[in-house]
C-alpha cells in the first residue's frame, strides 16, 4: 500500500545490518605491575575501577598514570571493601594517589552498540512521531491524491500520469492530456491501470490514447493549448539560474531530480524568477520545454477551503454545479491568485510575456512545449515567473520545431478488473455521455491496441472530473467567514495561511506518497 | 480504509511483540544493573549457581573465586564457599539489558500514529502505515536483545571458568586478611 522513501530503505537496511545487534558487556582487567602503560586502560575507556589487594575500590572518572613514580593519580570515589562508601574527591580537592604496589587490577567496562542500537531507534522514530503528530493536528494536511494512471515501463508499473486534477466539479470538467514518457510497448499492444487512491469520487468520460509514428531524432510534444508539435535536437540551458544559484544540474534530464523552493513564509503567492540561457538555433521556430509537477501547496489549500466550507461544501458544490458564475469565477480567481509558471523570453532588453504553464496536480510530471517566438539574437535568454513552493521542475529545454502533428486516437480495446473482463465498463469509456464513475480503491486495467507495425509516442488524454469527499474530522474546522475570505480575498488568505501550510510543508511531500489509497 | 478489526489486530501484533520481549530477570532489584551504571556499580554480580550433588539453585553475590573455590554471599549475607567441582552450572546477570527501553522508545514513537488510526478512522490506513515506519525496527530491535544474551552469562565450570571471577566483588581474588563473612549485601535485595 505504500512505498518507502529510499532513504528510509538505506535507514532500516543500515539499522538491521549493523546498528541491529544485542547490547553485549565487555569487561576486561589489566594488572599495571605486569602490562606496560600503552596496553592499560586509555582515557577513551573513561572510567575505571582500581581494585586494591585489601578488598577496596576506587572508581575513578578522571585519572592518569605517573609511570615514573609507578602509581595512578584520579578523582572519584572510594569505596571499603563492604561497598561502603568512605570517600568523594572532585576538581577542587587532591587528588588520589595509588601505589602500583597496593593495586591488584584495574576493571574496565564497555558496553557495546547500546548508544548505536538507542540511536538507530531514535533517528527514525524522533521524526516521524513529529510528523504523526503534525498529522493527528490536522490529518488533511497530510494525506490526499487525484486521479492517477500507471504504465509499465521496464516491466513495471510506474505512475505516468494524474487527469484533470483542477477538475474539481463538473462545472471544471475539462480534457487533459500527459506524456507516456518511454512506456513498454509490446507488439501492438499498450496497458495502462486506472486507478482511484484518495477519497473521491472520479467521474471518467474517456481515457484514450494518442499515438505519434516515431521518427529518429524526433519527438512529439503538447503545448497548453493542446497542439502537437514535432521537434527535434533539444538543448539544455548553458546556465539557469534561481536564487539558490545555478541549477542546470536539477533540470537537465527527465529523471525525477527536481528543482523546487519552499514556499515564502509570510505570503503563499510570493513570487520567484529562474532565468536560463540558451545559444539560438541556427534556423527555424524554437520552443521551450517544461516538465513540472505542483507541489502540494494547492492540494493544501483546496483542502482547506473544504475544511473551512464546512456543512456548506455540498452546497457550494452544488451552486458550481447549476452554474453559479460568480462562485466558480471566484474560485478560479483563488487558483489564478497562485498562478501557472509564466514562460517569458528578453528581446531587445525588455521581457515579453509567452505563455503560462497551468497544468495541475502534484502527482506525475508533465512535459509541455512553449512555442518561442523569433528572434534576431546569438542566444535565447528565457525566465520563468512562479509561485514559490508551488512548482517542482524536473526538466527544461530548447528545441527546434519541425512541424505541426495530428495523433492517431486509440479507444480502448479490452478492460478488466481483478482479472475478470468488464465490458460494462469498457461501454462507458467508449460512450463519454455514460461516464465510468470510480471510488476509492478502484483500479482497472485498459488495454489499447496500437495501429500497424511500428513503435509510437503515446499521449494519454482523459476527459472528467472528480468530487473530493468531506471528511468527519475537517467538519470540526467549519469557519464560513474564512472560506469567504479565501474566495473573496485570496492575496490575504494566502498570507493568513502561510503559518500553517509551512508547518506541515516539510513532511508533506514524503506523507502524501506514503498514504495513497490503493486497494490491495 | 481499515476496520476496527483489523486496527486491533495491528495494535495486538505491535502489543505482543513488545510484552514478550519485556520478560524481566527474577532477580533482585538491586542487583538487576542497569547499563548506565555498570561502570560505577562497586559490587559483584548475581549469579545462581546449580549444584551437581541436590540439584539445588543457590543464588547471590559473587564474591571472589579463589583457587577452586567460589565464594556466594546469598539471602541474609549468608556466605557460601562452593567447590568449583560440585557446581553443575552457572548464570552470571551482568546488566538489566535494554530491551525495556527499545520497546518503550518504539511504543512512544508509534503512540501519536496509533492515537490517529483511532481518533481518525478514514485515515486509519495511513496513520498506522506512518507508524510501521519506526515500529518495524523498534520491535525488530527489542526482539533482538531480547533474544541475546539478556546481559546473562551462564556455563559450567568443567568449560571455560577462568573468567567467573572477572565478575565477582573481587575480581583478583580474595583480598589479604579480609574476613569475608562481614560481607554484606546491596541494600534492596527484594526480587
Amino acid at each position: 500500500m505504500n512505498r518507502l522513501d529510499p532513504i528510509l530503505i538505506i535507514l532500516l537496511f543500515l539499522l538491521l545490518t549493523d546498528g541491529c545487534a544485542p547490547t553485549r558487556l565487555n569487561r576486561t582487567v589489566y594488572d599495571p605491575k605486569k602490562q606496560d602503560q600503552s596496553e592499560l586502560p586509555t582515557v577513551e575507556d573513561h572510567i575505571i575501577k582500581i581494585h586494591q589487594k585489601d578488598g577496596g575500590l576506587y572508581i575513578l572518572k578522571e585519572w592518569t598514570y605517573d609511570s615514573a613514580n609507578k602509581v595512578v593519580t584520579g578523582y572519584g570515589l572510594r569505596y571499603s571493601p563492604n561497598r561502603k562508601l568512605l570517600e568523594k574527591r572532585s576538581g577542587t580537592s587532591d587528588q588520589y594517589r595509588i601505589s602500583y604496589a597496593d593495586i591488584s587490577l584495574i576493571e574496565t567496562n564497555k558496553i557495546e552498540h547500546d548508544s548505536g542500537n538507542l540511536l538507530a531507534i531514535s533517528i527514525i522514530g524522533v521524526p516521524f512521531a513529529i510528523v504523526s503528530i503534525i498529522c493527528l493536528t490536522d490529518p488533511k494536511a497530510c494525506f490526499g491524491s487525484c486521479p492517477t494512471f500507471y504504465a509499465r515501463k521496464n516491466g513495471d508499473w510506474k505512475m505516468m500520469a494524474e487527469g484533470f486534477s483542477s477538475s474539481i466539479s463538473s462545472a471544471f470538467e475539462k480534457t487533459d492530456v500527459d506524456m507516456l514518457y518511454g512506456i513498454d510497448q509490446n507488439a501492438d499492444e499498450v496497458n495502462i491501470k486506472l486507478t482511484n487512491e484518495a477519497l473521491e469520487t472520479h467521474v471518467i468520460r474517456y481515457v484514450d490514447l494518442l499515438a505519434f509514428p516515431e521518427e529518429p531524432g524526433e519527438m512529439v510534444f503538447a503545448t497548453e493549448e493542446g497542439e502537437f508539435y514535432r521537434t527535434t535536437g533539444t538543448q539544455v540551458p548553458s546556465s539557469c539560474m534561481a536564487d539558490e544559484g545555478d541549477i542546470t544540474p536539477l533540470i537537465q534530464a527527465v529523471d525525477q531530480q527536481e528543482r523546487y523552493s519552499l514556499a515564502d513564509e509570510n505570503n503563499l503567492a510570493e513570487r520567484e524568477e529562474i532565468i536560463m540561457r540558451f545559444a539560438a538555433p541556427k534556423q527555424g521556430e524554437s520552443g521551450l520545454l517544461i516538465s513540472s509537477r505542483q507541489s502540494l501547496l494547492t492540494t493544501f489549500l483546496f483542502y482547506q477551503l473544504i475544511a473551512f466550507s464546512g456543512k456548506h461544501y455540498g452546497d457550494m458544490v452544488s451552486k458550481v454545479e447549476n452554474q453559479n458564475k460568480p462562485l466558480s469565477r471566484r474560485i478560479a480567481r483563488m487558483w489564478d491568485k497562485l498562478g501557472g509558471i509564466e514562460v517569458f523570453i528578453q528581446t531587445n532588453g525588455r521581457w515579453e510575456k509567452v505563455d503560462e504553464i497551468n497544468e495541475m496536480g502534484p502527482i506525475a510530471s508533465d512535459t509541455h512545449l512553449v512555442k518561442l517566438p523569433a528572434v534576431q539574437q546569438d542566444s535565447i535568454v528565457v525566465k520563468l515567473r512562479q509561485t514559490k513552493g508551488l512548482w517542482r521542475l524536473d526538466y527544461l529545454a530548447l528545441t527546434q520545431l519541425v512541424g505541426p502533428e495530428t495523433p492517431i486516437r486509440i479507444e480502448p480495446a479490452q478492460v478488466t478488473s481483478n482479472d475478470s473482463i468488464c465490458t460494462d465498463v469498457l461501454r462507458t469509456l467508449h460512450n463519454s455521455h455514460e461516464p465510468l464513475i470510480t471510488l476509492p480503491g478502484d483500479q482497472y486495467e485498459i488495454s489499447y491496441q496500437l495501429p500497424g507495425d511500428c513503435n509510437y509516442q503515446l499521449f494519454l488524454e482523459t476527459k472528467g472530473y472528480y468530487l473530493e469527499w468531506m471528511r468527519e474530522n475537517w467538519l470540526q474546522e467549519e469557519a464560513p467567514l474564512k472560506a469567504a475570505l479565501a474566495l473573496q480575498f485570496p492575496g490575504l488568505f494566502f498570507r493568513k495561511a502561510a503559518p500553517a501550510f509551512k508547518l506541515a510543508e516539510p513532511q508533506m511531500e514524503e506523507l502524501f506518497w506514503n498514504s495513497r489509497y490503493v486497494k490491495q | 480504509m481499515l476496520n476496527n478489526k483489523q486496527i486491533i489486530t495491528y495494535l495486538l501484533g505491535l502489543s505482543t511483540c513488545l510484552l514478550i520481549a519485556c520478560s524481566t530477570s527474577q532477580i533482585p532489584v538491586a542487583y538487576n544493573t542497569k547499563v548506565g551504571e555498570i561502570r560505577t556499580d562497586p559490587y559483584g554480580c548475581w549469579a545462581d549457581v546449580v549444584l551437581k550433588e541436590t540439584n539445588d539453585t543457590l543464588s547471590g553475590e559473587l564474591i571472589c573465586l579463589e583457587n577452586d573455590t567460589v565464594f556466594i554471599l546469598g539471602d541474609h549475607n549468608q556466605l557460601y564457599d562452593l567447590r568449583l567441582r560440585s557446581i553443575k552450572s552457572y548464570r552470571i546477570y551482568t546488566y538489566k539489558n535494554r530491551t525495556g527501553t527499545y520497546a518503550t522508545l518504539t511504543a512512544i514513537y508509534t503512540a501519536p500514529s496509533l492515537v490517529g488510526a483511532i481518533a481518525y478512522p478514514e485515515y486509519a490506513g495511513s496513520f498506522l502505515a506512518l507508524g510501521s515506519i519506526p515500529a518495524i525496527p523498534g520491535v525488530v530491535q527489542t526482539l533482538i536483545e531480547a533474544s541475546g544474551d539478556k546481559g546473562i552469562i551462564s556455563g559450567t565450570p568443567d568449560y571455560g571458568h577462568i573468567n567467573i571471577g572477572h565478575y565477582a566483588r573481587f575480581p583478583y581474588g580474595r583480598p589479604q586478611g579480609l574476613d569475608l563473612s562481614q560481607l554484606t549485601l546491596k541494600n534492596d535485595t527484594n526480587k
